[in-house]
């Protein structure tokens, strides 16, 4: 019996040590658990973050794509133009000259290579475009270079450079004096 | 959740950024440009344009057009800096009533704060358009050298543009973010940052999280247009002895010269040698004049080698200031668009004895990096944490003129300290509070952010009423200061709004005025094209008359001429008739529209008539080409 006894308390403090270990155990579990849930809260949290960008780029990534290759374009033909204007000098220059036929000739030759790369450039999107003098000055068309007394302000008085748009889009004001 | 967007409102440029999947990326307005040019200008119409157009104006309205206001943002009228300024810069100014500094834009006054707000607006805008949501929220980034009342001014601006201004950060701060450098390390970074205008060398020391301005130093004038125009010198000069002819008295000359030698100057970053040739750039009695002229990396060094030395003093006090030799800088970062010049890494590198960061690209990054800080504050950024510091102690006037601290300089914030203080004499019945911002001893040597008045004290003698003085700076460095008397619990309060900034009242005036133009600006505009549509279809139709006179039946011919007229006339007045110039501009199209159809039958009648020959339509075109050519004459 006494063997018995002394068995029961053993089993008894055994089974104390026991629910201590237990609820050790279990606290140390709800801690684990309780970071797996902030863990799992802040990759939530991440996750609906990247679904959200994820859904964005979607929704735009048509809108970015264009202006991507709106600036694509945009560097190429801002990297050509002041060739163009220098083309475009040349021509100009050669009412000084005196030209005889065969020079004429040559003249027109030129005069329609430029015209062609000009229509190779309208196919993709560029198009020069200069005022006429007597017109009036707009912000996003025309860069004012100079302003000089005139007669009607605000009214382009000389060219310099002509303009150009990409698409619909000034990529370079045409360059103007005005009337001030 | 709206994305906080970051912005780098710039001396010339600003840029704005915000973060996706994690990284910052520029927002490109929908002309495809990543910066907006810092320029507000008020029309003949009283119309306000912002950037790019604003910028194309401003040779014929220098008086409405506002550039650099970044350097005249919360500053007072009686600043050094302002007395150099304002020899500068070629628009009104006046002292405001409360000391600060008003613009005049068309026949209006404003404040920096309103005219940045415009740029902020623009801004604003653009990223709405480009990210298809409604932005509320920004960083924007200010001069580390920026003190209370620039940081104040410049939130302003943001608030009237309707922005809630989640933090201003300092720039060389956002340049170290968008560079990564770890925050962990207990590194001491040097940023040199060379922009369009301005340069600027900050020390920054980093660790635990913390960014500290150790010290900030620069030339308010100097930038890359200095580079340039001794570029366009150096070229006209050489131009000018072979030739002898000025390319800077002639306009068309001089301007593709300024494009010629600004590309020079980038090619040469990359290249040792580059020919400028510019054809036809002039003409003289024997005949057109080429401009081709080869200049390799070295001569354009040596062109521009006193402006990147003047670079080197700014750096040496910097040092200085900061109690540092070269040799503790463990980074150097380059920032804005002139450090891409290899004489200018060079000088750097030299200077400083070590290579420097270039990674990222330098006319974005201060605005990369407040992208990063809007991704932190907005919970996109996870690993960093980031804390500000005081750029300048903060504290107040005691007995004899002595300022007492009570916020040292680089103090982490958000922050808040008290102490007690007491009377300076028997039965003194109030106290002043004046608060003053700097590093001098003596209060008249620092800066007077605020005073007030704490009255009601007991009669007692002196040292012996105690005074309660707190001063706190919230997040985004705005100082409050409260005095409290413990004996009655009477209290005194005061946020620094600076001496020259705003008011809440006044703030939000704007904000409503800035709501208000908005849509008045908008009507206007739309009747300025109403009104420019019609000018252009006259325009045409007079052009069309001309061109064909025989072409076209007389009856058309008087109608048009007739309509035209009517046009003409309704959009003289300035209080016009939008409806009704719409409609005359309808019938015009149309008549002229009728008359075109009849044009071209016609001529394919004529053209079905003469088999084999070629379209004339492909003809007059070509003709009309040339002739478009002739006008740039």
């Amino acid at each position: 019996m006494m063997k018995k006894d002394k068995n029961s308390e053993e089993n008894l403090k055994a089974q104390n040590i026991n629910s201590q270990e237990l609820e050790q155990k279990i606290e140390e579990l709800a801690l684990a658990i309780d970071k797996v849930e902030d863990e799992k809260l802040l990759v939530q949290e991440q996750l609906k973050r990247a679904l959200a960008d994820y859904h964005n780029l979607l929704a735009n990534s048509e809108k970015r794509e264009k202006l991507r290759i709106l600036q694509m374009k945009k560097s190429l033909f801002q990297e050509t133009l002041p060739s163009l204007d220098g083309l475009m000098m040349a021509i100009l220059s050669s009412k000084d000259i005196v030209l005889d036929e065969k020079g004429k000739a040559w003249l027109d030759g030129i005069l329609a290579t430029v015209e062609s790369i000009y229509k190779s450039f309208a196919s993709i999107g560029l198009k020069q475009y200069i005022p006429e003098k007597g017109e009036m000055f707009n912000n996003e068309k025309h860069e004012a270079i100079a302003a000089v007394e005139g007669s009607n302000k605000g009214e382009i008085i000389d060219v310099l450079q002509p303009g150009y748009f990409l698409d619909d889009i000034v990529i370079r004001p045409a360059r103007v004096v005005v009337s001030k | 959740m709206s994305k906080i967007i970051g912005i780098d409102l710039g001396t010339t440029n600003s840029v704005m950024a915000f973060m996706e999947g994690g990284k910052p990326t520029v927002i490109s307005n929908s002309q495809g440009g990543r910066l907006t040019p810092s320029v507000v200008a008020v029309d003949e119409k009283g119309e306000v344009l912002v950037g790019t157009p604003a910028k194309n104006q401003a040779v014929m309205n220098p008086e409405g057009t506002i550039y650099s206001v970044k350097r005249l943002i919360g500053r007072s009228w009686d600043d050094p800096e302002v007395e150099k300024d304002k020899k500068l810069l070629p628009f009104e100014m006046r002292k405001s009533s409360n000391g600060g500094i008003e613009v005049k834009m068309g026949d209006k006054w404003f404040t920096p704060q309103e005219v940045s707000a415009k740029v902020l607006s623009k801004m604003k805008k653009d990223a709405e358009d480009f990210l298809g949501e409604e932005v509320k929220e920004a960083v924007i980034t200010v001069p580390a050298y920026f003190d209370d009342s620039q940081r104040q001014a410049t939130k302003d601006a943001g608030k009237i543009a309707g922005l809630e201004v989640k933090r201003i950060v300092n720039e060389p701060t956002a340049a170290a973010l968008a560079y990564g450098v770890d925050k962990g390390k207990d590194e001491k970074v040097a940023i040199f940052d060379l922009g369009g205008g301005t340069f600027d060398i900050s020390i920054l020391e980093m660790g635990d999280g913390v960014f500290e301005v150790l010290s900030t130093n620069g030339d308010t004038h100097l930038g890359g247009d200095d580079f340039d125009q001794k570029i366009i010198d150096y070229l006209a000069d050489q131009f000018k002895n072979k030739e002898g002819i000025d390319l800077r008295d002639d306009r068309t000359a001089l301007q593709r010269l300024r494009e010629a030698a600004e590309k020079a100057k980038i090619e040469l970053s990359s290249s040792e040698e580059t020919e400028i040739n510019i054809p036809y750039i002039t003409a003289s009695d024997k005949g057109p004049k080429h401009l081709r002229e080869k200049i390799t990396r070295s001569e354009l060094e040596k062109l521009v080698m006193e402006l990147i030395d003047k670079t080197i003093k700014p750096c040496e006090k910097a040092l200085k200031d900061a109690k540092l030799s070269k040799e503790d800088i463990d980074q150097v970062l380059l920032v804005g668009g002139m450090s891409r010049m290899p004489a200018v890494q060079k000088k750097v590198e030299d200077f400083f004895g070590k290579e420097a960061n270039k990674g990222v690209n330098p006319d974005e990054v201060v605005g990369l990096g407040a992208a990063i800080q809007g991704g932190v504050l907005g919970g996109d950024v996870k690993d960093i944490t980031l804390l500000d510091v005081t750029p300048l102690s903060l504290g107040l006037e005691t007995l004899g003129g002595v300022m007492t601290k009570l916020i040292e300089r680089n103090t982490t914030i958000p922050v808040e300290k008290k102490q007690i203080f007491s009377t300076a004499a028997d039965n003194q019945p109030a106290v002043e509070i004046h608060i003053l911002q700097g590093e001098r001893e003596m209060a008249s040597d620092n800066k007077t952010l605020g005073r007030f008045v704490l009255d009601g004290i007991p009669t007692a003698p002196r040292g012996v009423p105690q005074i309660e003085v707190s001063f706190s700076i919230d997040a985004n460095g705005i100082l409050n200061v409260k005095a409290v008397d413990l004996a009655t619990k009477k209290e005194q309060k005061i946020t620094i709004t600076a001496s020259t900034g705003l008011k809440d009242d006044e703030i939000e005036r704007m904000v409503e005025e800035a709501e208000k133009n908005a849509e008045e600006d908008k009507k206007k505009r739309s009747r300025a094209e109403k009104r420019n549509n019609a000018d252009s279809l006259c325009f045409n139709v007079e052009k069309l008359i001309s061109e064909n006179k025989d072409k076209i039946d007389d009856s058309d011919k008087e109608d048009m001429e007739k309509k035209s007229e009517e046009l003409k006339k309704l959009i003289e007045k300035d209080d016009f008739d939008e409806e009704e110039v719409e409609k005359k501009s309808d019938e015009l199209m149309k008549v002229m529209q009728e008359v075109g159809k009849k044009m071209y039958e016609k001529a394919s009648q004529e053209s079905s008539a003469k088999e084999g020959t070629k379209s004339d339509e492909k003809e007059e075109k070509k003709d009309e080409e040339v002739k478009e050519g002739e006008v740039v004459d």
